[in-house]
C-alpha cells in the first residue's frame, strides 16, 4: 500500500514532465522559480560578494602592514580613490608633495565593518545555505522543487534588494557603515548621524547614510532568510520522496534542516533590533543610547547632537545581536559540514562513521547554540552567576562539535580515498576545524576571555573556523557539484593548484594572529598597532607575514575564478549522470537536471551512504536502487 | 492537483482534519463562547488595572515573597490574565488543542527560546558585577 | 509540474505544505515580537521612573480596539467554518466582517491614536530648574502614601501641552529642535563664506541652507539670517525664538497640584487649560504674545530649552523610550493588521484566487482562510499583550 502511495505521488511526472513549455530567458534565468536556478543565483551573487569582501580586506591588510602611512601602489591608489571617494581614501603627502593614496583611518572602519558584514551575511550564508541548499537539497530528497517555489524566488529578490542597499551605501555621503559587523551602539547610533556633515562638507541624508542603509539592508536580508528557511523546512518535511525516511536522509539535508531552524528562530530578534536601531537613527529615539552619553560635535557644524531621551541600553543591542549571531556561526559552519560529509563519504567509498551520532550532535548543537550567546559579552560587566551559566553552556557546546569532527575523522579510517580536488579541500577542512574550534574553548572561560576579548586571538579563532573551514567546504562543494550543474568537470590540475596555494597561504595569513592576539594586539587598530608600539612591539613584525599570506591567498583565488568560468565552456565533459559514482539522489537526475528534476518516479530503498557494501557488485548502491531480486519489495513507510 | 492523500489505509491519518465535518455545528458555539470569554477577560484586565495591588496587604505580602513590589504586582497580574487569554485563542481559535506533534514540536522550542531570551536578559540585568558601573547609571 | 501536498495533507506527516509553512512563519513572528518585548522590558527597567509615563493612552479607545480585534478573530473562524460547510454566502459575510473590523482598527489608530501624539507636546524640566516652573509642576508639599514626594520619590517634572497643528506649526517645530548656542549658529552661517572655488562654495551653501532649515523655526528667519547686514538685535530675537518653546495651552493636570497617588490618569481625556486662565500674569515664565494672524494679545508659557532635559517636543519616539517602544510595537503590529486585511480582501473579492476559487477548488480556498486566519489570530494574540503593557500597566 505504501508502495501504491509511492507511485501515486510521483506517477504524474511522466505526464507532466515533458509538457512544460520553454520559458523565455527572463523567466528561466532571472525571475525563475526553479530551485536550481535560484540556487545558482544565490551562489554566484554570494561568490561575487565573497570576492568583494576579500578585496576590502586586502586593502586593509596593506594599511596594517605598512602602519597606515604608505601610499598604495600607483594606479591602484588612484583607482580606489576614484571609486570610493575621499570619505574612504586620503592623499598621502611626502615633503609637501602628494605621492599617492591610501585608506584613511575612517576608511579602515568602513572597510572593516563592511568586510565582516559582507562575508557573513552576503557571502557565506547565501552560498553555503541558500545556494547549495537550494540546488542540492531538493534533489537529494527526491523532490521536484521546493515546497513554495514562488516564495523561494521572493527570498532571493529580498536578498538581492539587501545587496543593493549594501553596495549603494558605499556611495552616499560619508560612505558605508563604520561600526563593525556587530554594529555596536552607541557608535552605531551616532556614526554618520543624519543631519551632520561629512569630511567633504556633504550633508548626510536621513535615509541615505551608511549606518541607516546598513540597517535597511539587514532588514531585507533577514526577511529573505526567514522566508527561505520556512521553505527549506517545509520542503524537507513534506516533499521527501517515498521511502526517504528521516533515517535515510543524507547528512547534508539534516544540516540544512537544522540550519534553517537556527535562522528561523534566531534571526527575528536581530530583525527587531535592527528596527529599533533604525528608530534610533531615523526618528531620534534612544533604544540603545545610554543616559548621559557625551559625543564630540566636531562633524556637526550646528552642534546637532543626537537627542537622547535617556534610559536606553547598548547592552540590549548586544543581547539581541548575539542571540542571533551565535546561532549564526553555526549557520556558517553546518552547511559546510554537511557538504564535507557528502564529499567524504563519496570519496572514501565507505559509509559515514556514526551517522546517527552526527545527527544527534547537530540537534544538541543547535539547541545549545541558543543559550550560549553571552559568551561574547563577558566584558559587559555581567555578574558571576550569569557568566557561570554561559560558560557552562559554552563548554557543553564544544562536545557536539567534537563529535562531528571525530565522526568525520574516523570516516577516513580504512577508506580507499580518492584524493580529487573536492576531497583535498574536505580533508583540509578537518584539521582546520580542529584548530578553529579548539581555540574557541579557552575563550569560553570568563577568566581567559577578559584578556583575549577583542584581540587578534579572537580574530584568528573565528577566521580559522570560517575561512579555511566553511570557505574550503564551499570550494569543495563547488568542485563536487559543478559537474551536476554544468555537465562539465572543473579542471583537476587548476583545482589542485588552487587547493595547495590556498592551504599554505591561509595558514600564513591566520596563524600569526593567534600569537599577535596573545601578545596583546587588539582588533580594529587601523595602523596595525603602531600607536601602541610600546606594548606590542615584539609581535608587530607578524603583521607583514599575515599580509603576505593574504596577498598570496588572493593570487591563488584568481586560479579558481579562472577555472570556474573556463570550465563552463572548456571543462571535461561528464561521462554519465553520476560521474563520482555517488549514492545520493541528486546523481539520479539528467545532467543538468531539467525543470522538475527527475525523469522517472523516485523511490528510496536504502540508507544514504551504501558504499562498498560487502557482497554488492558495485562499490556503491544508489539510494533509489531496489534491493536485489525483489524490485517491488516494500520500502519502509515514510516517516 | 496532487490528490495523493491516499487514504485511510494510512494509520497516521487519524489526526487528519477531515474529522471536523461531523460535528461542525457545535463548533461555532464553542467559538462564540471563547469569543465571549475573551470579551469578559478584557473587561477584567481593564478593571484590575485600577486596583493598586501594592496597597492591599495580602497581595503585597504574597508577591513580596517572590520579590515583587509596587507596580510590579499589577504588571504580573495583568500579564497572567493576558496569558490566559492568549491560551484561549491558541487552543481553540488556532486549533492547537487538536494539533499534532508536527506543529507542537517547533512551537515548544520557540516558546522555550523566547522564554530563555527574556529570562537570561533579565538575569544578566539583575546580576551585575558588584560595584561595577556598567549599567545605566 | 505540480508540487505535491499543496492542498491535501501528506499522509505520514498529516500536514499540507501551507499549514506547516504558516506555523513556521508564526514561530518566527513569535521570536520577532519576543525581541521587541525584550526591548520593552529593558527600556522599562532602565528608564528613570519619572520618565516612564502612565495614562498617556486613551483606555476606552484601546479597549474598544481590543474588542474589535477579538470580534474579527471570532468572525474569521466562522468564515472558515462556513467554507468547510460549503456555505459561500455565510463565508462572504463573515469574512467581510473580519476585514472591516481590521480596517476599523487601523482607522482608529491612524486617525486618532497616532496623530493625537503629534498634536501634543511634552517637556521634562531639569531638576535644577524645577523651582522656576513650580506653578505648573505643583510638587509643593504633596507627599505620597509612602511618605515621599512624587511617584517613587520623584517629583513631577513634566509639562504637557496641546499643539494646534495648523496655527502652531512654528511652536511645533520650535519644540522639537534642540538648544542651539549662538556660536553654533554662527558656524553654520559661516559655511562656504570664504570658499574660493565656486563649485565647492555652491555645495557648502546648499549644506548651510539645509542645516538652517533643520534648526531655524520660521522660513522668514532663514532669509533674515542669510542677509549680509544682519542686525544683532534681530539675530538675538531669532535665537530666542529658536531656543524657547512658547505655548498657550497646557494639560489640565499641569494646572493642578501633583498627587502622586493618583498618578494614573486613566480615562482622562487630555483637557487643556489656557495659560491666560491660570492667573500667572506676573510669573517670569509667562509672556504676553501677539498672535501673528489675529493680532490678539494672548498669554504664553515660555520655556527656555536650557531648562529642559534632552527629551522635549511632540509625543514622538524621540521624547522618551516609552513612546519609542509604543510606536515601534504598535507600528509593526499595525503593519501586520494591514497585511492581514489585504489578504482577506483578496480572498473575499470574486477573483480567481479569491472567492471564485470556491467553485473550482473549495478545499484550497478553505486552506487559504485557515492559513491567513492563523496569522490573524497571532496578530490578535500579540495585541492581547500590547494592550495591557502600554495602556494599562
Ligand atoms: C567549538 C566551539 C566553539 C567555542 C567554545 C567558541 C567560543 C567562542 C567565544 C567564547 C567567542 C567570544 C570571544 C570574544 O569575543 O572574546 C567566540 C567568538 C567567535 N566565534 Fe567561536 N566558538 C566555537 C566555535 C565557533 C565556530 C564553529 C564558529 C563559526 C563558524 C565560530 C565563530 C566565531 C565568531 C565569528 C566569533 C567572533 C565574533 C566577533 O566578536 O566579531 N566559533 N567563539
Ligand atoms: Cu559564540
Amino acid at each position: 500500500m505504501a508502495q501504491d502511495h509511492a507511485h501515486d505521488a510521483h506517477g504524474h511526472h511522466d505526464d507532466h514532465g515533458h509538457d512544460h513549455h520553454e520559458l523565455g530567458f527572463w523567466r528561466k534565468w532571472v525571475f525563475s522559480t526553479d530551485h536550481k536556478v535560484i540556487g545558482m543565483q544565490y551562489t554566484v551573487t554570494g561568490l561575487a560578494f565573497l570576492f568583494f569582501g576579500f578585496m576590502l580586506m586586502l586593502l586593509m591588510r596593506w594599511t596594517i602592514a605598512k602602519g597606515g602611512a604608505e601610499p598604495l601602489p600607483t594606479g591602484l591608489g588612484e583607482l580606489m580613490f576614484n571609486i570610493f571617494g575621499d570619505d574612504v581614501f586620503t592623499a598621502v603627502m611626502k615633503d609637501g608633495k602628494q605621492v599617492g593614496y591610501t585608506l584613511s583611518s575612517q576608511g579602515y572602519n568602513v572597510f572593516g565593518a563592511m568586510h565582516g558584514t559582507i562575508m557573513v551575511f552576503f557571502g557565506i550564508v547565501p552560498i553555503a545555505m541558500a545556494g547549495f541548499g537550494n540546488f542540492v537539497m531538493p534533489l537529494q530528497i527526491g523532490a521536484i522543487d521546493m515546497a513554495f517555489p514562488r516564495l523561494n524566488m521572493a527570498s532571493f529578490w529580498c536578498f538581492f534588494v539587501s545587496c543593493i542597499f549594501m553596495v549603494a551605501s558605499f556611495f552616499v555621503p560619508g560612505s558605508a557603515a563604520k561600526s563593525g559587523w556587530t554594529n555596536y551602539p552607541p557608535l552605531a547610533g551616532i556614526a554618520d548621524l543624519p543631519g551632520s556633515v561629512d569630511a567633504s562638507g556633504d550633508l548626510l541624508g536621513v535615509w541615505t547614510n551608511g549606518g541607516t542603509l546598513w540597517l535597511l539592508g539587514m532588514v531585507f536580508n533577514i526577511t529573505g532568510s526567514l522566508l527561505g528557511s520556512i521553505n527549506f523546512i517545509t520542503t524537507i518535511v513534506q516533499l521527501r520522496a517515498p521511502g526517504m525516511t528521516w533515517g535515510r536522509l543524507p547528512f547534508f539535508c539534516w544540516a540544512q534542516f537544522i540550519t534553517a531552524y537556527l535562522l528561523l528562530l534566531a534571526f527575528p530578534p536581530l530583525e527587531s533590533a535592527a528596527v529599533m536601531n533604525l528608530f534610533d537613527r531615523v526618528f531620534g529615539s534612544s533604544f540603545f543610547q545610554p543616559t548621559g552619553l557625551v559625543v564630540t560635535q566636531a562633524a556637526t557644524a550646528a552642534g546637532i547632537v543626537p537627542h537622547y531621551s535617556g534610559g536606553g541600553s547598548p547592552i540590549l543591542w548586544q543581547h539581541l545581536f548575539w542571540f542571533l549571531a551565535h546561532p549564526e556561526v553555526y549557520v556558517l559552519i553546518l552547511p559546510g559540514i554537511g557538504m564535507i560529509t557528502e564529499i567524504i563519504a563519496c570519496n572514501t567509498r565507505k559509509p559515514i562513521w556514526g551517522y546517527k551520532a552526527m545527527v544527534g550532535a547537530v540537534f544538541v548543537l543547535a539547541f545549545l547554540s541558543f543559550i550560549v550567546w553571552a559568551h561574547h559579552m563577558y566584558m559587559t560587566g555581567m555578574g558571576p552567576k550569569v557568566s557561570a551559566f554561559f560558560q557552562t553552556t559554552t563548554i557543553m557546546i564544544s562536545v557536539p562539535s567534537v563529535i562531528l569532527l571525530t565522526a568525520l575523522l574516523l570516516s577516513l579510517w580504512g577508506g580507499s580515498i580518492r584524493f580529487n580536488t573536492p576531497m583535498l579541500f574536505a580533508t583540509a577542512f578537518l584539521p582546520m576545524f580542529g584548530i578553529g574550534g579548539l581555540t574557541g574553548i579557552p575563550l569560553a572561560f570568563n577568566a581567559i576571555d577578559l584578556y583575549m576579548h577583542d584581540t587578534y586571538y579572537v580574530i584568528a579563532h573565528f577566521n580559522n573556523v570560517v575561512a579555511p573551514v566553511t570557505i574550503f567546504a564551499i570550494f569543495a562543494g563547488c568542485y563536487h557539484w559543478y559537474p551536476k550543474a554544468t555537465g562539465r568537470f572543473m579542471s583537476e590540475f587548476l583545482g589542485k593548484v588552487h587547493f595547495w596555494g590556498s592551504l599554505v597561504f591561509i595558514n600564513i595569513l591566520f596563524f600569526p594572529m593567534f600569537i599577535q592576539g596573545m601578545g596583546g594586539v587588539h582588533r580594529r587598530w587601523w595602523d596595525g598597532g603602531l600607536t601602541y608600539k610600546g606594548t606590542v612591539e615584539n609581535v608587530l613584525h607578524l603583521n607583514s607575514w599575515s599580509s603576505w599570506g593574504a596577498w598570496g591567498l588572493a593570487a591563488f583565488q584568481l586560479v579558481f575564478v579562472f577555472n570556474f568560468f573556463y570550465s563552463i565552456f572548456r571543462g571535461k565533459k561528464v561521462p554519465n549522470d553520476n560521474p563520482w559514482n555517488a549514492t545520493t539522489l541528486e546523481w539520479d537526475t539528467p545532467t543538468p537536471p531539467p525543470h522538475g528534476n527527475f525523469t522517472k518516479p523516485i523511490t528510496v530503498y536504502r540508507n544514504a551512504y551504501e558504499y562498498s557494501v560487502p557482497g554488492a557488485e558495485k562499490d556503491f548502491t544508489p539510494q533509489s536502487e531496489p534491493p536485489a531480486g525483489t524490485p517491488a519489495a516494500q520500502p519502509a513507510p515514510a516517516h | 492537483m496532487s490528490d495523493h492523500s491516499t487514504p485511510a489505509e494510512h494509520k497516521h491519518d487519524a489526526h487528519g482534519h477531515e474529522g471536523h465535518h461531523g460535528s461542525l455545528m457545535s463548533h461555532s458555539k464553542v467559538y462564540l463562547i471563547i469569543g465571549a470569554l475573551l470579551f469578559i477577560f478584557t473587561v477584567i484586565t481593564v478593571a484590575l488595572s485600577y486596583i493598586d495591588f501594592a496597597h492591599i496587604g495580602i497581595f503585597k505580602w504574597a508577591f513580596g515573597l517572590v520579590g515583587l513590589k509596587g507596580d510590579g504586582i499589577n504588571i504580573v497580574i495583568g500579564l497572567i490574565v493576558a496569558t490566559f487569554k492568549v491560551c484561549l485563542v491558541g487552543a481553540w481559535f488556532m486549533h492547537l488543542k487538536q494539533e499534532t506533534m508536527q506543529i507542537w514540536r517547533p512551537l515548544l522550542f520557540t516558546f522555550f527560546f523566547v522564554f530563555a531570551l527574556f529570562m537570561l536578559f533579565v538575569l544578566a540585568y539583575l546580576d551585575p558585577i558588584p560595584s561595577s558601573s556598567h549599567w545605566f547609571h | 509540474m505540480e508540487i505535491p501536498y499543496t492542498v491535501r495533507p501528506r499522509p505520514d506527516t498529516g500536514l499540507a505544505n501551507p499549514k506547516l509553512g504558516i506555523w513556521l512563519f508564526l514561530a518566527s513572528e513569535v521570536m520577532l515580537f519576543g525581541g521587541l518585548f525584550a526591548g520593552y522590558i529593558f527600556m522599562r527597567l532602565g528608564a528613570e521612573p519619572w520618565m516612564w509615563p502612565k495614562g498617556w493612552l486613551n483606555v476606552p479607545v484601546g479597549t474598544f480596539n481590543t474588542f474589535v480585534l477579538i470580534l474579527s478573530s471570532v468572525t474569521v473562524i466562522l468564515a472558515w467554518e462556513s467554507l468547510k460547510l460549503r456555505n459561500l454566502r455565510a463565508y462572504k459575510v463573515w469574512l467581510a466582517v473580519t476585514w472591516i473590523c481590521g480596517l476599523l482598527f487601523l482607522t482608529i489608530k491612524l486617525s486618532y491614536e497616532w496623530p493625537a501624539k503629534f498634536h501634543h507636546f511634552g517637556a521634562y524640566i531639569q531638576k535644577t530648574a524645577a523651582e522656576k516652573y513650580e506653578p505648573l509642576l505643583g510638587n509643593d508639599k504633596h507627599e505620597g502614601k509612602d511618605g515621599h514626594i512624587g511617584r517613587k520619590g520623584y517629583p513631577r517634572l513634566f509639562i504637557g501641552g496641546h499643539l494646534d497643528l495648523e496655527n502652531d506649526k512654528d511652536a511645533m517645530k520650535a519644540s522639537s529642535v534642540p538648544f542651539i548656542p549662538e556660536a553654533n549658529l554662527n558656524s553654520v552661517l559661516a559655511l562656504g563664506k570664504d570658499e574660493k572655488d565656486p563649485a565647492k562654495q555652491a555645495k557648502l551653501f546648499h549644506t548651510r541652507d539645509e542645516m538652517l532649515k533643520q534648526i531655524v523655526v520660521r522660513e522668514a528667519d532663514i532669509i533674515a539670517l542669510k542677509a549680509p547686514d544682519l542686525d544683532p538685535k534681530k539675530k538675538a530675537e531669532i535665537l530666542h525664538r529658536m531656543n524657547t518653546i512658547s505655548v498657550h495651552k497646557v494639560d489640565a493636570e499641569n494646572a493642578k497640584p501633583y498627587d502622586p497617588d493618583n498618578d494614573k490618569a486613566h480615562f482622562v481625556p487630555r483637557d487643556q487649560v489656557l495659560i491666560s486662565d491660570l492667573g500667572l500674569k506676573d510669573s517670569p515664565i509667562v509672556h504676553s504674545v501677539k498672535d501673528a494672524k489675529t493680532g490678539k494679545e494672548d498669554q504664553h508659557l515660555i520655556i527656555d530649552k536650557r531648562d529642559l532635559v534632552a527629551g522635549h517636543g511632540p509625543l514622538v519616539p524621540k521624547l522618551n523610550t516609552y513612546l519609542a517602544t509604543y510606536f515601534m510595537i504598535t507600528g509593526l503590529h499595525g503593519a501586520h493588521v494591514l497585511a492581514g486585511c489585504i489578504c482577506f480582501i483578496y480572498f473575499w473579492l470574486p477573483i480567481k484566487g479569491g472567492s471564485k476559487l470556491f467553485y473550482t477548488n473549495p478545499e484550497q480556498l478553505c486552506n487559504r482562510i485557515e492559513v491567513s486566519g492563523l496569522f490573524w489570530h497571532l496578530v490578535d494574540l500579540i495585541w492581547i499583550f500590547v494592550f495591557p503593557i502600554f495602556y494599562l500597566l
